[in-house]
């Protein structure tokens, strides 16, 4: 072979790989592509669509009760409140981007826990204007689900204290400010957020440089929520950093004795990107993994199943469980360990994805 | 050393060839050092981790503030660009090489083989006339009417011996059952493209992962030999550029393939710059590229020294010797990884892992997640590399030190090659008790299926 026919060859060689590339993958079969716009658009942005309506819902009944104060509007509003938090926590997989980095940083202002009484106490005790206006530049500490939720539940307080009260205006105020974070962040995801999720690998967005690395990457979220859960909403209230001792005041939604509803709602949120759910839109990850691993798919569902049974066990207020049935407790959080172990190791192992997932070059 | 084989070693050769890989491997560090920080990657793998992975010995060796940082990189770019266009080479060279190193060792968990291999290659630049010929420095020199000088085959020896090393120890990793009795990872990463239209169903065809396994052994183990060969060297480069270009294509590995390219044009016949402009671009080629000198023979040799050649001799000693440390570790080396880096096992292992710690004070017993204060690329790296989970527990243990004796113990669980989750650091094993070291490390559970076998996918 001349030198010149050799260099031909490998020049068209070459620009065959490199168009090859541009060409081969196509979105419209790629099962992982299918499976982050299922998550992003259905699970994400379809719960934080939920969130709005919830908290727009929730405003309502705030507004019936500072004009009403009878108990049947607080117990409207606290089952607004009940409704509009299942989303929260079932979209706690996705607190990441906007939920959690500079500048909008949503998740604080939605979602600030545990919860500080003085924070809340002196708003109550000011004399300045309280609107939706005025609600913005409070604190996280003195806004968001988990001060409404003490407003509503504090030891003490009637319906009445709410009518045509500071109290009362301070709760409306608080609905009307959460309605508007919860647009806000819905609006981040609808704007670009999701689209640089589920096209990763399309574009020059380096949020996730390759749609493996998106996958793992959303994989990992449900390993770090599990995570969240055992180390931040069992182990803290259980009194592990606190030499065995209980801490009830640390719980999750404790006031509202919501806790361990907040975190079934953690793992249904789970499910549902792990196995998909009754509407043909919502894929799960079993789907992929399924044609990778079949016998890890299933081994999947009966660890998630034994999970979910073992937080369901817990019958009592997480406030008492901490203290009279830490085992049943302790027994939830081995269970969710074994879980969040399968999926950080077996199924990020299984999707291969460790050559280059964080963005940065591998090997 | 006889004096024949130094008189061989030392036989002059055209400077061009090597004066083209400065200019390419500099222009490629230019592109690096921009992608690098291009891609946020300062603040995400220096600026934002609370915590760094030291190599032992370096600890002292610490990222500078951000400003500093980047004037850093400012200043590794100028060094590179310097370097491309042969500005006084040797030292661009070593200014490169040093501040390409000095960024590397600030954080062990962002070690990659081939940042490894940059940095050898920027320092045999410094010890090699890389500036005599595609450079400012020569054309200075001819300006000032000195002759160009030649090089000695010796330097194309060196660095082609450094090129040796890298592909022939990354083909001798892959002799091992998981790579070619299971073909993985291979068979696991190529399912990645079940989806690709056309190959996809080649690719997760049980025979490709062999196919693919086997032939990328055998290609890390023959392809410098036979780029060296000069009957074989074109077929070697057509598949030399098949291989880099499709891995480049299929996985996230960055620069690796182009590195991989530059410097594979080093077993080429040294005059080819020069060949190549000559026939292809019909333009005159410049001077101190070209075969414009004097006959080869008609040259005064410029011999190299036998300080260079023993200097040369024991570099390249510690280099086939470093790779094969290894061995001296108990337990299968891709599970335990004592000895892994800086021994060419690229692109060898598919390892997930998970790792949090339990810490015990007089007071109270609770468990740590790392990843409040590490990054995700650190949480990666931690969680499958076994001295990082003990580097990281001593840090643990210094910072729960002030209530009291603190024990700390990892609940450390690693998949390898696609067998089930198994733990990877004894649970019992206090690991702040035992200080660094290279010795052995008494607290890595071994491997329980070590064995070739086809686990049903």
């Amino acid at each position: 072979m001349r030198r010149r026919d050799f260099v031909g060859c490998v020049g068209v060689g070459a620009a065959a790989l490199v168009l090859g590339r541009a060409c081969l993958p196509e979105d419209t079969v790629d099962v992982r592509r299918r499976l982050l716009r299922s998550w992003t658009s259905e699970l994400a942005i379809g719960d934080y669509q939920q969130l709005v309506s919830a908290s727009r819902a929730l405003g309502a009944r705030a507004g019936e009760l500072r004009d009403e104060g009878g108990d049947a509007e607080l117990t409207a509003a606290r089952q607004a409140w009940n409704v509009a938090r299942a989303p929260l926590k079932r979209a706690e997989l996705f607190g990441f981007g906007p939920y959690l980095e500079e500048p909008e940083r949503f998740g604080p202002k939605l979602d600030f826990w545990p919860v500080r009484p003085d924070a809340i106490q002196a708003v109550l005790a000011g004399t300045g204007v309280l609107n939706a206006l005025s609600a913005r530049s409070l604190g996280a500490p003195a806004k968001g689900f988990p001060a409404l939720e003490y407003l509503l539940w504090e030891p003490g307080v009637a319906a009445q204290d709410f009518a045509g009260s500071r109290r009362g205006d301070y709760v409306v105020a608080l609905a009307a400010e959460l309605e508007r974070v919860a647009q806000a962040l819905l609006d981040a995801w609808s704007a670009g957020f999701a689209e640089s999720i589920s096209e990763a690998g399309e574009s020059d967005d380096e949020l996730y440089p390759t749609l493996p690395a998106a996958l793992g990457a959303m994989v990992q979220q449900a390993a770090v929520l599990i995570e969240l859960i055992r180390g931040d909403k069992l182990a803290k209230p259980l009194g592990d950093s606190a030499g065995g001792v209980p801490q009830p005041e640390k719980a999750e939604s404790q006031f509202s004795q919501r806790g361990m509803q907040d975190i079934l709602d953690n793992l249904d949120g789970v499910r549902m990107l792990l196995f998909g759910a009754e509407s043909p839109e919502v894929l799960g990850l079993s789907r992929y993994l399924e044609r990778l691993k079949p016998q890890l798919s299933s081994r999947l569902r009966v660890r998630f199943e034994a999970a979910t049974a073992a937080c369901a066990e817990v019958r009592l207020p997480l406030t008492e469980a901490v203290v009279r049935a830490p085992e049943l407790l302790r027994s939830a959080e081995k269970a969710l360990g074994d879980l969040q172990r399968m999926i950080q190791v077996d199924v990020l192992g299984a999707l291969s994805v460790s050559v280059g997932f964080s963005g940065n070059d591998g090997d | 050393m006889s004096e024949s084989w130094r008189a061989r070693l030392s036989r002059p050769a055209s400077a061009a060839g090597l004066g083209a890989f400065r200019a390419l491997f500099g222009l490629l560090m230019c592109f690096g050092t921009l992608r690098f920080l291009a891609r946020g990657w300062i603040e995400e793998l220096y600026v934002r981790p609370e915590f760094h992975f030291s190599y032992l010995g370096f600890e002292w060796l610490r990222p500078w503030p951000t400003w500093g940082l980047y004037l850093h990189f400012a200043l590794m770019f100028v060094a590179a660009l310097a370097l491309a266009v042969g500005l006084y080479s040797r030292l661009s060279a070593a200014a490169f090489g040093l501040l390409f190193t000095w960024a590397e060792l600030f954080d062990k968990a962002t070690y990659l083989n081939h940042y490894y291999l940059v940095s050898l290659l920027a320092l045999l630049l410094v010890v090699v006339p890389c500036g005599n010929a595609c450079s400012v420095d020569s054309w200075r020199a001819r300006r000032r009417g000195e002759a160009p000088a030649p090089v000695a085959w010796a330097h194309y020896g060196l660095l082609r011996a450094q090129l040796f090393c890298v592909y022939t120890f990354a083909g001798l990793a892959k002799l091992n059952s998981d790579w070619l009795l299971r073909a993985e990872p291979v068979r696991g990463w190529l399912l990645q493209f079940a989806d690709w239209p056309l190959l996809g169903r080649l690719f997760v065809a049980q025979p490709s992962a062999f196919a693919m396994s086997w032939a990328g052994a055998l290609f890390d183990l023959s392809v410098v030999p036979l780029l060296w060969w000069k009957r074989t060297r074109k077929a070697a480069f057509a598949l030399a550029l098949v291989f880099h270009l499709s891995n480049w294509l299929m996985f996230p590995i960055g620069i690796f393939s182009w590195l991989m390219l530059v410097s594979l044009t080093l077993c080429w016949d040294p005059d080819w710059p020069a060949a190549l402009l000559g026939r292809w671009s019909r333009v005159p080629h410049p001077r101190s590229c070209s075969r414009d000198e004097r006959p080869l023979r008609e040259r005064s040799p410029r011999l190299v020294g036998r300080t260079w050649l023993a200097l040369a001799g024991a570099y390249l000693l510690l280099q086939f010797l470093l790779p094969l440390r290894g061995l001296l570790y108990p337990g299968e080396l891709n599970w335990t990884e004592q000895g892994f880096r800086f021994a060419w096992r690229v692109m060898l292992i598919e390892k997930t892992g998970s790792v949090e710690y339990e810490v015990e004070t007089p007071r109270r017993r609770f468990l740590v997640s790392p990843r409040d204060e590490l990054s995700a690329l650190q949480l990666r790296m931690l969680s499958t590399q076994p001295d990082m989970i003990h580097e990281y527990a001593l840090h643990l243990a210094r910072r729960y030190s002030d209530e009291g004796p603190v024990k700390v113990r990892a609940r450390a669980y690693a998949s390898l090659n696609g067998r089930p989750s198994q733990p990877l650091i004894d649970p019992e094993f206090d690991l702040a008790s035992a200080p660094l070291g290279l010795g052995p490390a008494p607290y890595i559970v071994p491997l329980e299926r070590p064995g070739a076998e086809l686990a049903a996918r």
